[in-house]
C-alpha cells in the first residue's frame, strides 16, 4: 500500500497566532487518484494546498511527498520535485504568449548556461528550438495551439483556465493541485473541464488533488473526497459515503432543529 | 544649432542610454522599482576615476572595473532588499542611494600623492572619451539587452514581473534571478557613470543624489517600460531637452516637466513601451 501512496499529510496543523487555519489533518493520497478536498468558505482548503507547495511551513506534523519532507525545500524547489498548482484567481503571465507560459512551465528542464542562452546560435539556439517544440506538444494536446503568439490576457476567460492548466502539465509534475478550477465556468465548460481531468488521469497518469465547490463536479469525478471544516478534517470516502454522512451534511446545511 | 552642442549631446544621450538600459533591465524587464540607480552611476565614476587617478590604471581597465564593482554592489545590496516588494523595496533603493552619496561625501581618497575628500568635487579626471568609443559601448549594450531578453534567464526575468507566486511555482528561483539582474542592471549604471566622469572631467557626490535617479526613470518611463527602443529615444529627448533649450535659461525645466505629464496623459505606456508594469 505504502508503494503507490505519492503524497502523505501526518498530524498536519498550522497557526496563525491561537488560530488554528488546519488542525491536525492526516490523510493520503495514491498515485493516479482524482481527490476532491471540499469544505465551507475558511475552512483551511487553500491553506492545506499552501502547505503543501511551501508557501507556508506547518506548526506541526509532516508533509511527505514521494518520500521527501517537504519542510526542507522551498517553493520553487517543491515544484522541481513534481508537484505543480493552479489558483483560484488564474495567475496567468497574462502580457507573455500563451507560447511563453509554457516554455516557463519547463524552464527546469533548460539546462543551458547563462552565456550560451544569449547567443543566437549554438547550443542556446538548439536548445530554445527543442522547448519550443515540445511546448507546441503541449499546447496541441490542450487544443490551444492556434492560440499560441496570442498575449494570454487576450484569451477567453475558460481558455484561460484551461491554459493554466496545460501549464501545470507542462511543468512535468505527477501532483497536479488545481485550486477551484471550475469557477467562473459556465454548465457546458465545467462539463468540459470534468472530461478534461478525466483524460489528465486516465491518458497522462497524473494523480489531481482539486478544491471545489461544484459539487456536480466533484461528485462526478472524484475517486475519494475530504470534508474539512474549521480547519478539521471532519470526513473522507468516496463520494456515495461522503454524500450520505450526517457531519458533511451538517457543516454545510446546519444542524435541523 | 551650435556643432559643440551637438556632440555634447551625443555623447551624453549614449552614456545615458548605457545607464538608462541597466535600469530598464531592474524595472521594465523584471518589474522591481529602483530609484537609486544614481548610486551605481556614482559607484562606477568614482572607482573608475579614483582608479586611474590614485593607482595609474589605464583607462580600458578602470572602464572594466567599474563595471565589476558596481554589479557587485548591485548584487551584494540586492541579497537583503530583494526579499521586498513594490513600493517597500522602492523605498529601500532610495534609502540605498542617499547612503552612497553620504558615505562618498565622507570619503578621502589619495589623489596625485595627496590625501583628498571627495566632498569636494573631484576634478582633472583624464579625458578619454570619444564618439566611437561610446557608439561601441550603446551598440554592445543594446545588442546585449536584446539577447538578454529572448534569452531563458531573460523570460523567466519577465515572468517575475508579470507573476512571481506563479513564477516561483513554475520552478523559477526568484530570489536568485532578481538578484542577478539587479547585478547586471546596477554594471551597466557603473559602466555608463564611469563614462560619465571621463567626460565632463569633474564630479562631486551631489551629481548622483535621489533627484538623478528620478531623471533617469523618467528617460525611461518616457520612452516606455520594457522596450529597448523607447530607452533609445526617451533618453536622447530628454538629455537633449536641456541642452537645446539652453536659451530659455530658467524656463527650460519647466518644458521637461511639460513633456514629462502630456506624455502620461496621452501614452501612459510611454513612446515605445506596449507593456503595463505594476510596481
Amino acid at each position: 500500500m505504502a508503494d503507490n501512496t505519492i503524497l502523505e499529510l501526518q498530524n498536519v496543523t498550522l497557526a496563525f497566532g491561537g488560530l488554528k487555519a488546519v488542525n491536525e489533518i492526516n490523510f493520503s493520497m495514491k498515485q493516479n487518484e482524482i481527490l476532491s478536498l471540499i469544505g465551507p468558505n475558511g475552512a483551511g482548503k487553500t491553506s492545506t494546498f499552501n502547505l503543501i507547495t511551501g508557501v507556508y511551513t506547518p506548526t506541526a506534523g509532516k508533509i511527505i511527498f514521494k518520500g521527501h519532507d517537504l519542510k526542507k525545500y522551498k517553493p520553487h524547489q517543491i515544484t522541481n520535485l513534481g508537484i505543480a498548482r493552479t489558483f483560484q484567481n488564474i495567475r496567468l503571465f497574462k502580457q507573455l504568449t500563451v507560447l511563453e507560459n509554457i516554455i516557463l512551465a519547463m524552464d527546469h528542464t533548460r539546462k543551458v548556461n547563462f552565456f550560451a542562452s544569449l547567443l543566437p546560435f549554438g547550443t542556446g539556439k538548439k536548445e530554445l528550438d527543442m522547448v519550443t517544440e515540445q511546448a507546441i506538444k503541449y499546447l496541441e494536446y490542450a487544443d490551444l495551439a492556434e492560440f499560441k503568439d496570442l498575449r494570454a490576457e487576450n484569451l477567453p476567460y475558460g481558455k484561460q483556465r484551461e491554459l493554466e492548466i496545460c501549464r501545470a502539465i507542462a511543468t512535468g509534475a505527477d501532483l497536479l493541485l488545481l485550486d477551484e478550477p471550475a469557477a467562473g465556468l459556465n454548465p457546458s465548460e465545467t462539463t468540459q473541464l470534468m472530461d478534461i481531468l478525466r483524460k489528465i488521469k486516465s491518458e497522462l497518469k497524473k494523480s489531481i488533488f482539486l478544491i471545489e465547490h461544484d459539487m456536480k463536479l466533484v461528485m462526478g469525478i472524484s475517486d475519494r473526497i475530504v470534508v474539512l471544516d474549521y480547519g478539521e478534517k471532519i470526513a473522507e470516502g468516496s463520494p456515495e459515503e461522503i454524500r450520505n454522512n450526517p457531519a458533511v451534511i451538517q457543516a454545510y446545511l446546519g444542524k435541523g432543529e | 544649432m551650435h556643432i559643440d552642442i551637438l556632440y555634447n549631446i551625443l555623447i551624453l544621450s549614449g552614456i545615458n542610454i548605457i545607464i538608462v538600459l541597466g535600469l530598464n533591465l531592474i524595472t521594465g524587464v523584471t518589474g522591481q522599482l529602483s530609484l537609486g540607480h544614481a548610486a551605481f552611476v556614482s559607484i562606477g565614476a568614482y572607482s573608475s576615476s579614483i582608479l586611474m587617478m590614485s593607482l595609474g590604471v589605464p583607462f580600458g581597465v578602470a572602464l572594466i572595473a567599474a563595471f565589476i564593482i558596481a554589479g557587485l554592489v548591485g548584487g551584494l545590496f540586492g541579497i537583503p532588499i530583494l526579499r521586498l516588494h513594490g513600493d517597500y523595496f522602492a523605498i529601500a533603493t532610495l534609502g540605498f542611494c542617499e547612503v552612497v552619496r553620504v558615505i562618498m561625501m565622507n570619503m578621502k581618497a589619495t589623489i596625485n600623492g595627496e590625501s583628498q575628500r571627495l566632498s569636494l568635487s573631484l576634478s582633472n579626471i583624464p579625458q578619454h572619451i570619444s564618439i566611437p568609443l561610446v557608439l561601441i559601448l550603446v551598440v554592445f549594450a543594446v545588442l546585449f539587452m536584446i539577447r538578454l531578453e529572448k534569452s531563458k534567464f531573460g523570460l523567466a526575468l519577465r515572468s517575475i514581473r508579470e507573476d512571481e507566486i506563479a513564477s516561483q511555482m513554475m520552478g523559477i528561483n526568484i530570489a536568485r534571478h532578481k538578484v542577478l539582474s539587479f547585478a547586471i542592471g546596477s554594471a551597466f549604471a557603473g559602466l555608463g557613470g564611469a563614462l560619465l566622469a571621463s567626460y565632463i572631467t569633474a564630479i562631486s557626490p551631489n551629481d548622483f543624489g535621489f533627484t538623478r535617479s528620478i531623471e533617469l526613470l523618467c528617460m525611461l518611463v518616457l520612452g516606455g517600460m520594457g522596450s529597448i527602443v523607447g530607452v533609445i529615444a526617451g533618453t536622447t529627448i530628454l538629455t537633449a531637452i536641456p541642452e537645446v533649450l539652453r536659451f530659455a535659461s530658467e524656463y527650460r525645466m519647466i518644458m521637461y516637466g511639460v513633456v514629462l505629464i502630456i506624455m502620461m496623459v496621452f501614452r501612459p505606456k510611454g513612446l515605445f513601451g506596449n507593456i503595463r508594469v505594476n510596481v
